[in-house]
C-alpha cells in the first residue's frame, strides 16, 4: 500500500504545447497529436489555464514537472508558466528541440529559476542530425547551446542544459564524437536514449531500428572510452542494471545502479496539452487485460477534475495495486529470476497485465554474457548510504519500510552496503526513530487538544 | 515485517499515550504528521539534484497541504522541527547509540543479555523482559503475543492464530497488526490497512480507508457471498488472475466492471464505469460521470441510446457541422471537427488550421533564420517559423 500521507515528491511529464517547429523522424509527440481526429482535438491550454492546472497540480503534492511537448518554447508564455510554478513550490525542466532556446532570451531565461533545459540532438554532425530532425537543426542547436554555456559562465547562474540522444541506426556510428561535441558545447550530461517504437518512429523503423545486440555493442564502446577518462559527463540509458552492472566490472565504469522502469501512479503521471492526466505517457487511451478486456483511462482534465482528485482515485488507486503487485511481472524473463526487479528495476507491467510472457532479450543476453565471461555476479545489488537517503526521499513505500524495518529493508531488497554505510544508515534511521519517540506525546497531546482537525 | 503505523501504535503504547482514545482522523493525522516528519528527514539528508536546486533557489516549500481541514493540522507539522541533521564531524556520522553500554555490533540480542542490557545497532532498546529482538521464529498459531519486532512470519500464511484478542500480528502479510489480522471477525481500524490477504471475515468489518484487497496469493479476494464493503475492494487477483467481480452483488465502488461475471449484469452501478466497454447489460444504462464511450474511440462514438454524459466527445469527423442524435452527426459541446487533420485539408473547417497542403506537415521551417517559410508553402507569408504555425 502506497502512503499517500506525505508529499510523495509527485513529478509529472506535462506537453505542454501539441504544436512544434520540426517534424523529427521518431517523434512520438506531434505525431501523436496529429495521428487520429480524435487527438486532433486536444488543444492546447491558455495561459491562464495552465496556471490554473499548475495550482491543481501543486495541491496534489507536485514538486517537480518536465515541460514537454511539441516544442514547449512555441509558447510565449512558456517561462511565465516556469514562474508561476516554481511560485507554487514546483521545480521546473523543459524539454527542447532548442531552436528557439536562442540569446534573445537568455535575459529572461536567467531571470527565471529554470532547473534544466534537455536539448534533443540526434548527431555529431549535420549530415547525421538533420535528415532526423530537419534541415540547419544542427548548427541552430549547437550554436545555441554554446551562447548559454558562455551565458551562464558570464552570469555566473547555473542553469543544467543536457542533451538527450536517441540512439538509431542512422546516427550510432557517430556517439563516440557525440560525447566530444557535447563536451565542446557546454553540456553538463549527454543521455544516451533507445529508440521507442511507437510515433513516427513506429513509421521509420527500417531506418532507425538499433537492436539490442548492436545497442549493447555500443554500449561496450562507448563504456570503454569512458573508462579511459573522457570528460563528458554520460548517462547510458540503453540498458537494464544488468547492462551497468556487466559494464562497471568489465570496464571499470561507474554508471549508477540506479531506481528506474516504472513508476507511474507512484511519483509520476502525464499530462497533455489540455490538461488531461494519465498514469504515464504509455497509458492515455486503454490496455486490454488478460482476459481480453478493454480498460479505458478515462479522460480527465485536471481543470474540471483536479490532480488531486484523479491521482487519488479510486481508479488510480485501482490501477496503481496491479502495477505493482508483488507478482505483477512474473510472467517476465528473466525478470524472474533477477535480483534487480522489485529492487531498483520494475519494467512496464502492462504487457503483463495483458496476460503477454515477455522475454526481455537484453537482459538475457546480459545474463548469458555474465555466465560465459565468468564475471562475478552475487545475487547482491551494490548501493550506497547516499543512494538509498534519496531513494527515501522519494519512495514514499521504500522510506515507510526502511524506517521501520531497515535491515529487513535492506535484505529485501537485496542491496549490500559497505559496513561503513550500513552503520551510518542504521545510525541514521535509529536517529530519526529516537527524534520522533521524543516528540510523540507532544504531538499527540495537540492532535488530542484540536480534537477533530 | 512490522509496518509504519504499527510501529506508531506500539510506540505510542510504550509512551503510555492512549491510541484508542483518538477518532478515526486523529489517528489518520497522526499517521501524517509522523509520516511527513520521517520524509522530512530524508528530504534534507538528499543530494537529489532537483531536491538540491529547489531547496537553493527557495522554490521548494517544506509540505504541501493536501486536504480539507489541513491548516489547522500544518500548524501542528510546523511546530514540531524537521528531525534535525546530526553535528556530524567526521565523515561517516557513527556514534555510539549509547555511551553508556555501547553498541552491540552483530545486532545479536538474547535474552540472557536484552533485559535492560546494552542497546543494538538497529536501536531497539531492549526493555521487557522477554527480548523484543529475537530471532526471527514466525507467529505460532495459537500464540497470544507476538511482539518483538524481528518475528516476520516466514510462513506464507498470515498470523491465523486466534488465541486472543488483544494479540500482535507483525509479519509480512498481514497488515492489521493492531488487532490481530484481517482473518480476524473484529474491526480492523488502522489506517494503513492493507488487508492483503484478503477480506475473508463474513461480517465484513473492514473499516480502514485504503483497504484495496490486494492480492498476496491468489484466490484470497472479495469471495464473501454478501456485501464487499470496504470501500477500495477491487475484487481482482483471483486464481485466474482476472479481475472478477464473483460476490452476487458487484457492487464496489472501483470496479470496472472489467469482468462482472456474477450473473446480475443488470446493473452496473461503479462510478468508473465505462459503458460501451464492459457494462453489457442490455438497458446501455450508463449513468456515471465519467462515461467516454472509450469502447469506440476512434470509431463509432456515442452508440449507446442514453449516454449523457457531458465529456463525450464524437470521435466521428463531424464534417458536415450539423446537429442530431445519431452517430453520423455530432451532437456534443465540444466537438472541435477533429477531422481536421494537417494531411485531409478538404475537411479542415477549424479556425486554427490552414495549412492546406496534403503533402506537407505544417510550415517545415526548422531554421527562423530564413524568416519565412518553404518555398513550396505558398499560403504562407509570416515572418518568422512560429508565427507561420500559428497561422
Amino acid at each position: 500500500m502506497i502512503n499517500t500521507l506525505s508529499n510523495n515528491h509527485r513529478f509529472v511529464q506535462f506537453d505542454i504545447t501539441r504544436k512544434c517547429n520540426l517534424r523529427c523522424a521518431h517523434c512520438r509527440s506531434t505525431s501523436f497529436y496529429e495521428g487520429s481526429d480524435e487527438h486532433e482535438s486536444i488543444k492546447d491550454l491558455t495561459t491562464e489555464e495552465v496556471f490554473e492546472a499548475l495550482r491543481k497540480l501543486s495541491k496534489a503534492g507536485v514538486e517537480r514537472i518536465h515541460f514537454l511537448g511539441g516544442e514547449p518554447f512555441f509558447r510565449d508564455d512558456m517561462l511565465d508558466i516556469v514562474d508561476y510554478a516554481s511560485s507554487l513550490g514546483i521545480v521546473c525542466s523543459i524539454n527542447t528541440n532548442g531552436t528557439f532556446v536562442t540569446p534573445a532570451i537568455h535575459d529572461r531565461l536567467f531571470a527565471s529559476k529554470l532547473y534544466l533545459l534537455t536539448f534533443s540532438l540526434d548527431g555529431a554532425t549535420p549530415e547525421t542530425n538533420d535528415p532526423i530532425r530537419g534541415q540547419g537543426v544542427f548548427k541552430l542547436v549547437t550554436e545555441n547551446m554554446k551562447a548559454l554555456d558562455d551565458e551562464r559562465k558570464r552570469r555566473k547562474q547555473y542553469i543544467r542544459q543536457i542533451i538527450c540522444t536517441v540512439v538509431t541506426k542512422s546516427n550510432a556510428h557517430e556517439m563516440t564524437k557525440m560525447m566530444d561535441i557535447a563536451h565542446e558545447i557546454g553540456a553538463d550530461s549527454l543521455i544516451f536514449t533507445p529508440l521507442r517504437q511507437r510515433g513516427r518512429a513506429g513509421d521509420n523503423l527500417d531506418k532507425l531500428y538499433f537492436n539490442d545486440q548492436e545497442t549493447f555493442e555500443l554500449s561496450e564502446q562507448l563504456a570503454q572510452i569512458i573508462a579511459k577518462g573522457h570528460p563528458q559527463h554520460v548517462q547510458m540509458g540503453l540498458g537494464s542494471p544488468l547492462v551497468a552492472e556487466y559494464l562497471n566490472k568489465k570496464y571499470g565504469t561507474k554508471f549508477p545502479i540506479s531506481p528506474g522502469g516504472c513508476n507511474a501512479l507512484t511519483t509520476k503521471a502525464f499530462v497533455q496539452p489540455d490538461g488531461a492526466m494519465f498514469p504515464c505517457q504509455e497509458l492515455t487511451e486503454y490496455f486490454t487485460t488478460r482476459g481480453g478486456k478493454k480498460i479505458t483511462i478515462p479522460r480527465q482534465s485536471v481543470l474540471d477534475s483536479g490532480a488531486k482528485e484523479i491521482w487519488e482515485s479510486k481508479l488510480y488507486n485501482g490501477l496503481l495495486s496491479a502495477f505493482f503487485k508483488p507478482d505483477a511481472l512474473k510472467n517476465y524473463v528473466p525478470c524472474n529470476q533477477c535480483k534487480y526487479l522489485g529492487s531498483i528495476c520494475w519494467p512496464c507491467p502492462i504487457p503483463s497485465l495483458r496476460g503477454d510472457r515477455l522475454v526481455m532479450h537484453s537482459c538475457m543476453m546480459m545474463m548469458k554474457k555474465i555466465k560465459e565471461e565468468k564475471i562475478e555476479f552475487t545475487n547482491k545489488v551494490p548501493i550506497s548510504y547516499q543512494e538509498i537517503v534519496n531513494r527515501s526521499s522519494t519512495d514514499p513505500l521504500f522510506r515507510d519500510m526502511l524506517y521501520v524495518n531497515p535491515k529487513e529493508t535492506i535484505d529485501q531488497y537485496h542491496y549490500e552496503l559497505s559496513q561503513q554505510d550500513c552503520d551510518r544508515l542504521m545510525l541514521l534511521v535509529e536517529t530519526m526513530q529516537s527524534y520522533i519517540r521524543k516528540n510523540l506525546v507532544n504531538i499527540y497531546e495537540s492532535i488530542l487538544d484540536n480534537k477533530e482537525i | 515485517m512490522q509496518n509504519l503505523s504499527v510501529w506508531l501504535e506500539n510506540e505510542a503504547t510504550n509512551l503510555g499515550l492512549d491510541i484508542e482514545k483518538l477518532s478515526n482522523n486523529q489517528k489518520y493525522n497522526l499517521n501524517k504528521i509522523l509520516f511527513q516528519m520521517i520524509e522530512n528527514g530524508f528530504r534534507i539528508r538528499s543530494d537529489n539534484p532537483d531536491i538540491r536546486f529547489g531547496n537553493k533557489s527557495g522554490i521548494l516549500k517544506d509540505s504541501v497541504l493536501l486536504s480539507a481541514g489541513e491548516v489547522e493540522l500544518q500548524t501542528i507539522i510546523e511546530s514540531v522541527e524537521i528531525i534535525p541533521i546530526d553535528n556530524c564531524t567526521n565523515g561517516t556520522c557513527m556514534y555510539p547509540c549509547d555511551p553508556g553500554s555501547g553498541r552491540d555490533q552483530n545486532g545479536a540480542c538474547t535474552n540472557g543479555t536484552c533485559g535492560g542490557g546494552p542497546r543494538d545497532a538497529i536501536s531497539r532498546s531492549c526493555t521487557d523482559g522477554t527480548c523484543t529482538h529475537e530471532t526471527p521464529t514466525g507467529c505460532t498459531n495459537g500464540q497470544s503475543s507476538c511482539s518483538n519486532n524481528g518475528c516476520v512470519n516466514s510462513g506464507t500464511a498470515a498470523c491465523t492464530n486466534n488465541g486472543g484478542s488483544n494479540f500482535t500480528c507483525t509479519d509480512t502479510d498481514c497488515h492489521n497488526i493492531s488487532e490481530g489480522g484481517c482473518i480476524d471477525s473484529g474491526p480492523c481500524f488502522d489506517v494503513y490497512c492493507g488487508n492483503t490477504m484478503g477480506c475473508e471475515d463474513k461480517v465484513n468489518a473492514c473499516l480502514d480507508q485504503p483497504c484495496s484487497n490486494t492480492p498476496q496469493g491468489q484466490g484470497l479476494k472479495c469471495i464473501d457471498s454478501g456485501n464487499c464493503s470496504d470501500i477500495s475492494c477491487r475484487n481482482e487477483g483471483l486464481p485466474s488472475q482476472q479481475n472478477s467481480c464473483v460476490d452476487g452483488l458487484c457492487k464496489d465502488d472501483v470496479c470496472c466492471n472489467r469482468v462482472c461475471i456474477d450473473g446480475n449484469t443488470g446493473d452496473c452501478e461503479d462510478d468508473v464505469c465505462g459503458n460501451g466497454r464492459e457494462c453489457k447489460d442490455g438497458t446501455f444504462s450508463c449513468k456515471d460521470s465519467a462515461c467516454m464511450n472509450s469502447g469506440s474511440v476512434a470509431q463509432e462514438s456515442c452508440t449507446n441510446q442514453n449516454c449523457v454524459d457531458n465529456s463525450c466527445v464524437d470521435f466521428n469527423l463531424c464534417s458536415d457541422g450539423s446537429a442530431g442524435a445519431d452517430p453520423t452527426t455530432c451532437t456534443d459541446n465540444n466537438c472541435q471537427n477533429a477531422g481536421c487533420h494537417y494531411s485531409i485539408a478538404a475537411t479542415c473547417i477549424d479556425t486554427w488550421c490552414q495549412v492546406d497542403s496534403t503533402e506537407k506537415t505544417g510550415c517545415y521551417i526548422p531554421n527562423p533564420s530564413d524568416q519565412g517559410c518553404l518555398a513550396s508553402d505558398d499560403h504562407c507569408d509570416c515572418q518568422s517559423s512560429k508565427e507561420c504555425i500559428e497561422k
